[in-house]
């Protein structure tokens, strides 16, 4: 669906009253049954039916509406939609020579590039909320005149996308830089109205299962999340996604295989909800040398605790937040100084030696450490892990990487 | 040849194609009832306060679009005329209570929700009375170029 015209800015409204009709909840077996009815000792608000219930068609009671709602309110009930089978047998694929994490604001947006410098698979394409706008640097603000957007789709148009999950600022700049003709692969959750009207204008979406195990990209593996028993409603969409993992280079690591330096992406989930993750000390990957900061350096619901070690010394880590360009606050108080202390304690990057992040390069301030500096950040942009050879593109934000920002 | 269409029958189904056009036109609800699907939480607990993004649509248009079926057939949700209602930093407590939620853990993306709005801010709203005031607009606001 292109977007309108003239979209509207309908202003301040004052929410008058809110009745829970449906609350996502994890059963004891581990599944998400995510049109559950609330439960009555902790809502006060729960919708009921007026009266005696009566079969207005299917949705006329609650109970209708929530068996409408998990009918048609799932990504993968969307008008184009196709399940994943077994893989295919793997080809031999290049090399991917450097990960890149995208300077989108407050947002995620990972690139995998092959060692022709090509990028070739999108881990998540966010963008701010449009309050956080100020976050973005200016070539990535679709109402800046200096706008250049992601790559073009003309010129890198066999460019796939692997989605974590359908938080906003996850997938929206799939919409602002209509990227929705490329090969789009994501988890089977919940959508909301103005999710579910991108999603079915998706070209070629494919579901991946929720009881599928971890699956072969052509230069990565998936890795489906899944919450662990106990975790909260307000936990579960970040833990149900897909992490994603690679193989690649990084010149200053020495580990045995000098190809084999793994590098786990997991956008908002967890480390111990990734599928075969029993004892994150020992994950079921070796080699491991970088991450990203679950949840863009979250204290809340576990997201810094167990994680795994890396293989090395130092491992490398760089955090994807914004800072507004209007007062210097950090969107939601990303990073929190909590995360940023348990993952150095965790010998993930040691300030500044091996941590960076998009919104202030290697000078991480965590919220909750002390003041923070005014704006604009003295050192902002994409970062980029491993081979830093120039990307040969012009007319996009994402071939600039600046010095201060490399991970080598 | 084939017979011309008849006035009546293009008459029938521009009525039928017009039916939903209305929301298209105008999304807003003049009751200020709309059905809420709570699409983004995020907690900054060091300010004791939640931003919090709904994906809202008419109350009108979901009972007649979606929860007025006959038959329980799973399809696509139609394309729907949604608006974003987005709450930054309020505090906690008063979001909790506006919601009937007595803990953050259920606050929770993926929860359904109907909800009320009025337009503008009331003065001397306090906790309880449904004093939390956000911004309702178009999702495409982000995607218009200079």
């Amino acid at each position: 669906m292109p977007p309108k015209d003239s979209p509207k800015d309908y202003g301040p409204h004052t929410l008058e009253s809110a009745q829970l009709i449906s609350l996502p909840q994890l059963g004891s077996d581990g599944t998400i049954d995510w049109f559950a009815a609330p439960p009555a000792d902790r809502v006060t608000n729960a919708l009921t039916d007026d009266g005696p219930a009566r079969a207005e068609g299917v949705g006329g009671t609650v109970l209708g509406k929530r068996k409408a709602l998990g009918d048609i309110g799932m990504a993968g009930a969307t008008k184009k939609r196709k399940t994943l089978g077994p893989p295919p047998p793997r080809p031999v694929d290049p090399n991917i020579t450097s990960v890149a994490v995208m300077d989108v604001g407050q947002g995620n947006c990972n690139v995998l590039i092959e060692d022709d410098d090509t990028p070739v698979t999108y881990y998540d394409v966010g963008y701010p909320l449009p309050f956080f706008v100020s976050s973005l640097p200016a070539n990535m603000r679709r109402n800046d005149p200096a706008y250049l957007g992601p790559y073009q789709p003309t010129s890198l148009n066999n460019m796939n996308v692997v989605l974590s999950h359908w938080d906003w600022d996850h997938w929206r700049l799939g919409h602002v830089a209509n990227l929705q003709n490329l090969d789009w692969t994501y988890p089977n959750q919940p959508v909301g109205p103005a999710t579910a009207n991108f999603v079915n204008g998706l070209a070629n979406g494919n579901v991946y299962p929720a009881a599928a195990p971890p699956g072969l990209g052509v230069n990565y593996a998936i890795i489906p999340c899944a919450p662990l028993p106990g975790m909260p409603p307000a936990a579960i969409m970040n833990n149900s996604g897909l992490a994603l993992g690679t193989v690649t280079r990084i010149p200053s690591v020495v580990l045995p295989h000098p190809n084999l330096h793994v590098v786990m992406l997991t956008a908002d989930a967890n480390f111990n909800t990734l599928a075969g993750v029993v004892n994150p000390a020992a994950p079921a990957w070796p080699a491991l040398v970088a991450v990203t900061a679950v949840h863009h350096g979250s204290n809340n619901y576990g997201a810094p605790d167990n994680l795994p070690a890396p293989a090395v010394p130092d491992g490398r880590i760089v955090y994807s937040y914004g800072v507004s360009g209007n007062t210097g606050n950090h969107p939601y108080g990303f990073p929190g100084n909590v995360a940023v202390g348990n993952y150095q304690a965790a010998a993930w990057g040691a300030l500044p030696a091996n941590a960076r992040s998009t919104a202030e390069g290697p000078n991480i301030h965590p919220v909750g450490a002390g003041p923070l500096p005014p704006p604009p950040p003295l050192v902002r942009g994409n970062v980029r892990i491993g081979d830093q050879t120039p990307l040969p593109y012009a007319n996009t934000a994402f071939t600039t990487f600046p010095v201060a920002s490399r991970l080598t | 040849m084939a017979s011309p269409i008849s006035q009546p029958w293009t008459q029938l189904f521009h009525g039928v194609a017009a039916q939903g056009q209305a929301f298209a036109d105008d999304p807003l609800a003049d009751d200020g009832a709309y059905y809420a699907f709570l699409s983004k939480v995020d907690r900054d607990d060091s300010a004791r306060t939640c931003d919090v993004l709904f994906e809202v649509v008419n109350k009108a248009w979901m009972d007649n679009a979606v929860f007025s079926r006959q038959l329980s057939v799973p399809r696509s949700l139609p394309s729907a005329p949604a608006l974003l209602y987005h709450l930054p930093a309020v505090p906690t407590t008063e979001l909790l209570a506006v919601l009937g939620l007595k803990t953050t853990d259920d606050l929770a993306e993926g929860s359904w929700y109907l909800i009320t709005l009025s337009k503008g801010q009331r003065e001397g709203l306090t906790a309880g009375d449904g004093g939390l005031v956000g911004d309702l607009f178009d999702p495409d606001i982000d995607s218009v170029r200079s």
